[in-house]
């Protein structure tokens, strides 16, 4: 056995020095879920101490460092009225505070998970994320490529928009992973309806934002539910998250028209 | 009363708060070996070859046993009373793997990292079997889970292993059949009931040394310590009394830890190697190897006129037992026992059925024990027969339900894998539960049901519910009380307190019969070698069954101070009184205080030590009447419960506060089976609720809103008037939301638990026709 | 590897494996309050305060706490036993197997939260959970306990 590394970078920089270093070396965001995983770990990179955690305004919009954590977007005053707030609802039920204390903006991005709140909303809003090599680019680009390990998210960029927008999800109890989630939003001729844990990956529906753009509520629902894919998890059958599309992007997207 | 109905606060409480080492774990030596399972990942398996030298030769392992390094002797780990009802259907470790988790192999070593490195370095060779995991087809299906030679039953239970039964049973009074052919209106339905995992926030953990003198000691999670101690020492083939079990606090146990788990393994290792071992579960072992609550299918028929006088029922059962046979007749049988005799009032009634193997997690004890499963269909039918009726269900339950002075035929007819005792009711409450509980709820304004919003409806629905207060002819509890100098008392009593306050409510109890103050009584509990013997803590006993040995132990001690303090004062011991705080004879008075001290240092010297003991002569019932009020979600089928109301009938509630919560985390657990826990297995039998994020029992928010109140009763035969408490709360909430759930928007769904999913299907092919 | 940290007010150094958990960490050095649940955040009972912040110490490496500040059940013991109080008054606490966890949340909420109403309390407590109590009786402890224990 190979001596075990745990290494505290003081900023990204130093983070992407030691990645070069220590080719098969893991990032620990959050940790929630690489302590999840049972994989071996040799070398341990913690951007805890890194100074990405934190949420700011810029001049173009708004900047969530990767290691912002769900509580900081909860709690962030930035963040309650951006997009009617639905960055703070789609996490403010995950688990626990314990939990939203911990778990990260980038470790979520970059895991990719398919039940994720984030990156259904994040997906809404035409965010974009900034990587240490592969530089700054769509969400959806970035969720689209296979994950480079050796690279590093460092922040998400939120335009400075103006965006009516809905969260609705349905958990079995109050604090599980979604069943499936939906995010819709409306700015000017723009328009974004997504859905997540399908269980696959939130995704967006092309012909639902035009239903949305025609203000038609019922349209983009039913469109929606009979293009989008569903399948079958431990937490519910296709047909019925088919069945649960419908209802939440008639109800998200009613609540943009509003 | 100045101690016995008084809300005092549980003995341990600021303590546990504190955070002080309690547990098992907290208190386990160290160092310790760490034991760990090699667990199946296959549902059915026969272990071909397991190489072992190379887990060995790993820096730090102890030992690793495998089937072949253990005694070969049949037992069961059900944790019952001796001889067990339960098939012994199992051994230490055995060639065969019966679900995915079960004991491959056990590795003890010096840390955790060597102990995995040792699991991950076991080679084994299996021959992957062919598993039964539909239990409606596991009757003579061609697979046989249990051939081996060894296994047995203890008394007949109908246990047939080669047709995959581990138990049956059958009883009837009266000619059911004909009842229903004659009868005006006649229900059949069916219902399914789910496996349940009790999730106690502590694992299973335990712990085994050799002390000084070579005995075994255990200190272990368990809710049965003495039955652990004889299952250990008959699987690991040594004397009883060569071994000592002891029971710190434990996190929970809801009937989890009635069965025996790591203890088995952790003891062989202590006695192969010597040293001190430690087993602590995960929660996904817990999850994947210990035992669930057997899911059932339930076929009911109902034969009733159309006044709604019922006539006869039936009870047909299906059970699953998984893998082995733990508590597989009498959770079966109580489906039966604890359901049918609250409608008495029928001219026939039948019940009946088996419980199968299957490879799956295995069945074991849980809070509610069969009730719960046989109540949802009871309870269920009932509502749908009301429905059928055009009936209040309210009206329906008042007709035919069992009233005080009234008596069952089934309670003599079926116990708990015997024969039962016959007994009239002499506490039943039900009339003034459901007058308060319709009252709370509202049910006058709210019944059926009412638009709440756009695409909300809410609805109610209702329930009854009986238990029973311990095993008659076989729960048996003892006490001892000591006195001290300076007037405290010791009080040792095997019961096992699960976190449910017992050891609280017992000492409120000696404390009320001595006329002293509780915090007097100093509680030492389940140990095997310092406290007198107790079954155990299950079918819920202990304040009613221990609670009686406690007060005979304290009437005694009572008598003991009035000889002893007569003599001091040198008076006839018919003059003297004793009132908590001093003997009082004509011409003077001694203190407690005073004459304890003399006793063991100056005068008479002695050692005032009493014991009672109790057998338990009749199981008196507790009664629950329960209403639920949901809020439906059309367009998802979410069902979000508004407010559940419960009013029990416990008797005399020696503690109201311990009491209420009792009922409350019942009802929480049954509000979980009711809408969301749910057991599932794919294919191949693995499981797909191995952990806490995809096996969801209620967090804070599901649960809004519990109102539970206690009615004025009295059981002659309890402890000062007290019946029990601790399983009934858990019985009605599936039936009770279920019949809620059709009052508000007319789906009926028949199998729990009543997932979103189940109702917004139901829903859109009701629209759909 | 070798942490110095802050634990319940005092400088500490602590020789740690780089794979473990805080909660490893912590109880293998004593401190028992903390316990193990569920082993994948997801039910509360391994709460301690990280940066004062509440956090599942089952899912953070005890190597993270290097130069941070941590606080344990045995590090607010007055608190602790005033809602123990609480607690035992309303006969709230069942096995107590939840209880060290949830007296961190509390006491974290009391600072982060100025007088919060029910679900506002439900809702920073969503992540304890508690399988004795069915939480109402809880409810009642905790406002109990808000009410007159400040
Ligand atoms: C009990 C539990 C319940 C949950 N429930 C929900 C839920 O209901 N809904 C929901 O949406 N989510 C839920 N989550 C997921 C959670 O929201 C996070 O998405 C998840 O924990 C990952 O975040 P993390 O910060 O812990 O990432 P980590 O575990 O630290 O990392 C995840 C992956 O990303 C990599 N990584 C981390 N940071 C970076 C970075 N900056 N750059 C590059 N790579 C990086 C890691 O190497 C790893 O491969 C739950 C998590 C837990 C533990
Ligand atoms: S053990 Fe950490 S949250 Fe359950
Ligand atoms: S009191 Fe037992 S888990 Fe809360």
């Amino acid at each position: 056995m190979t001596k075990q590394l745990y290494l505290k970078p003081r900023s990204a920089a130093e983070a992407a020095a030691l990645l070069a270093e220590h080719r098969r070396a893991v990032i620990i965001g959050g940790g929630a879920y690489v302590r999840l995983g049972s994989r071996r770990i040799d070398v341990a990179v913690d951007l805890y101490d890194a100074g990405l955690d934190y949420v700011r305004r810029t001049p173009n919009g708004l900047e969530l460092g990767a290691m912002a954590t769900f509580r900081m977007l909860e709690t962030a005053p930035e963040l309650q009225d951006y997009a009617d707030g639905i960055l703070v609802r789609c996490v403010e039920r995950i688990v626990g505070v314990q939990v939203r204390n911990i778990t990260t903006v980038g470790g979520t991005l970059f895991g990719r998970y398919g039940f994720s709140n984030l990156i259904t909303a994040l997906l809404a809003l035409d965010a974009e994320v900034a990587l240490h090599h592969a530089g700054r680019m769509p969400l959806g680009d970035f969720l689209a490529t296979k994950p480079d390990s050796c690279d590093l998210l460092t922040a998400v960029f939120l335009p400075d928009q103006v965006w009516r927008a809905s969260w609705q999800d349905m958990t079995r109890t109050v604090n599980d992973y979604a069943v499936l989630n939906v995010a819709a939003a409306r700015c000017g001729d723009q328009a974004r309806v997504v859905v997540g844990a399908r269980p696959g990956r939130g995704v967006r529906c092309p012909e639902a934002e035009a239903a949305l753009l025609a203000g038609d509520a019922d349209g983009a629902a039913e469109v929606a539910a009979s293009t989008l894919e569903f399948g079958n998890d431990v937490r519910a059958g296709g047909d019925y998250r088919r069945e649960l599309c419908r209802t939440l992007v008639a109800r998200a997207t009613a609540e943009v028209l509003a | 009363m100045n101690e016995v109905g008084k809300s005092l606060p549980k003995i341990d409480g600021v303590g546990l708060a504190l955070g002080r080492p309690a547990y098992t774990d907290d208190l386990a030596p160290r160092p310790a070996l760490v034991v760990r399972a090699l667990r199946s990942p296959h549902a059915f398996a026969r272990l071909k070859s397991i190489d072992t030298a190379a887990a060995e030769a790993i820096d730090g392992v102890a030992c690793v046993l495998t089937w072949r390094d253990v005694p070969r002797v049949a037992v069961t780990r059900a944790g019952q009373g001796h001889p067990e009802p339960s098939p012994r259907d199992r051994f230490i470790l055995d060639e065969y793997v019966r679900h995915v988790g079960d004991e491959v192999a056990v590795v003890a070593a010096d840390s955790e990292a060597a102990a995995v490195a040792a699991l991950a370095a076991l080679v084994v060779d299996y021959e992957v079997l062919e598993p039964v995991l539909d239990f409606e087809q596991a009757e003579d299906h061609a697979t046989v889970l249990h051939s081996e030679p060894e296994i047995h039953e203890n008394f007949p239970i109908g246990f047939e292993p080669t047709r995959n039964i581990a138990s049956a049973y059958a009883m009837h009074v009266g000619d059911v059949d004909k009842v229903v052919q004659d009868a005006e209106v006649v229900l059949r339905r069916t219902y399914y009931t789910q496996a349940q995992q009790h999730v106690a926030l502590e694992p299973m953990v335990c712990a085994t040394w050799l002390d000084l003198h070579g005995r075994l000691n255990v200190l272990t999670s368990t809710q049965t310590p003495w039955h652990v101690r004889r299952i250990m020492a008959r699987a690991l083939e040594m004397p009883v009394g060569e071994i000592r079990v002891n029971k710190p606090r434990i996190g929970g146990g809801f009937g989890g830890k009635q069965m025996i788990h790591g203890e088995l393994l952790c003891g062989l290792v202590t006695r192969r190697t010597g040293k001190a071992a430690r087993m602590v579960y995960s929660r996904r072992e817990v999850f994947a190897a210990t035992n669930t609550r057997h899911p059932m299918r339930m076929d009911i028929t109902l034969a009733a006129d159309r006044g709604g006088h019922l006539r006869a029922i039936d009870m047909q059962a299906l059970s699953d037992t998984g893998a082995y046979g733990e508590h597989a007749l009498t959770v079966f049988m109580v489906a039966g026992a604890k359901t049918l005799p609250l409608y008495n009032k029928v001219e026939a009634v039948r019940f009946g059925g088996k419980t199968v193997y299957t490879n799956r997690v295995p069945g074991g004890a849980f809070r509610g024990y069969g009730a719960i499963q046989g109540n949802y269909a009871l309870e269920s039918a009932l509502a749908e027969l009301a429905h059928e009726l055009d009936l209040d269900p309210v009206e329906l339950r008042r007709m035919n339900m069992i009233a005080e002075g009234e008596t069952s035929p089934i309670f003599a007819i079926m116990g708990e894998g015997t024969e039962g005792v016959a007994m009239t009711i002499d506490s039943c409450k039900l009339p003034a539960c459901i007058d308060r509980g319709m009252e709370l709820i509202g049910w006058g304004e709210k019944y059926p049901r009412r638009e709440a919003g756009p695409e909300k409806v809410r609805g109610v629905g209702m329930a009854l519910a009986m238990q029973g207060s311990g095993i008659p002819g076989i729960d048996m509890a003892a006490a001892t009380l000591k006195l001290n100098d300076f007037g405290s008392f010791n009080l040792l009593i095997g019961a096992t307190d699960l976190g449910t306050g017992s050891d609280t409510i017992l000492a409120q109890i000696a404390a009320e019969t001595l006329s002293v103050s509780t915090d007097l009584i100093k509680v030492y509990s389940s140990d095997t070698d310092r406290t007198p013997f107790d079954t155990g803590a299950y079918a819920s006993s202990t304040t009613y069954v221990s609670g009686h040995a406690v007060r005979t132990a304290a009437q005694k001690m009572r008598a003991a101070l009035l000889t002893e303090g007569a003599a001091m004062l040198g008076c006839a011991e018919k003059d003297a009184v004793f009132d908590g705080a001093e003997v009082r004879g004509p011409d003077g008075a001694i203190s407690l205080e005073d004459l304890s001290t003399r006793l063991l240092y100056s005068q008479n010297q002695k050692q005032l030590c009493t014991t009672g003991s109790h057998l338990c002569e009749k199981s008196p019932p507790p009664y629950l009447a329960a209403f639920a009020e949901v809020e439906v979600d059309l367009g998802t089928g979410k069902v979000d419960l508004i407010d559940f109301v419960a009013v029990v009938d416990c008797g005399q509630a020696i503690n109201p506060n311990l009491a209420r919560v009792q009922v409350e985390g019942g009802l929480a657990q049954g509000i979980g089976m009711a809408l969301t826990e749910e057991v599932r297995y794919g294919k191949r039998g693995t499981l797909l609720t191995g952990d806490m994020m995809t096996y969801r029992i209620p967090a804070r928010q599901d649960i809004p809103r519990l109102t539970v109140e206690l009615a004025a009763s009295h059981e002659p035969s309890g402890p000062f008037g007290a019946k029990s408490v601790g399983e009934i709360g858990i019985d009605t909430p599936p039936a009770a939301i279920a019949n809620a759930v059709f009052n508000a928007v007319g789906v009926r769904v028949r199998d729990l638990p009543l997932t979103a999913e189940k109702v917004l299907m139901a829903l859109r092919e009701g629209r759909a026709k | 590897m070798t942490i110095v940290f802050t634990l319940n007010d005092r400088e500490v150094t602590w020789e740690i494996e780089p794979t473990e958990t805080l909660l490893q960490a912590l109880r293998r050095n004593g401190l028992v309050g903390a316990k193990e649940g569920c082993d994948t955040a997801s039910c509360g009972v391994c709460t301690v305060l990280l940066d004062n912040k509440p956090v599942p110490s089952c899912a953070v490496p005890a190597a993270r706490v290097d130069g941070h500040t941590v606080t344990t059940v045995e590090g607010v013991q007055d608190q602790a036993r005033r809602i123990g109080e609480a607690m035992a008054a309303e006969g709230a606490d069942q096995c107590g197997y939840c209880t060290p966890g949830l007296v961190m949340s509390l006491v974290a909420m009391e600072k982060e939260l100025d007088q919060p109403d029910d679900e506002q309390i439900r809702s920073y407590l969503a992540g304890n959970m508690c399988r004795c109590s069915g939480y109402t009786s809880q409810m009642r402890a905790v406002r109990k306990y808000l009410g007159g224990g400040r």
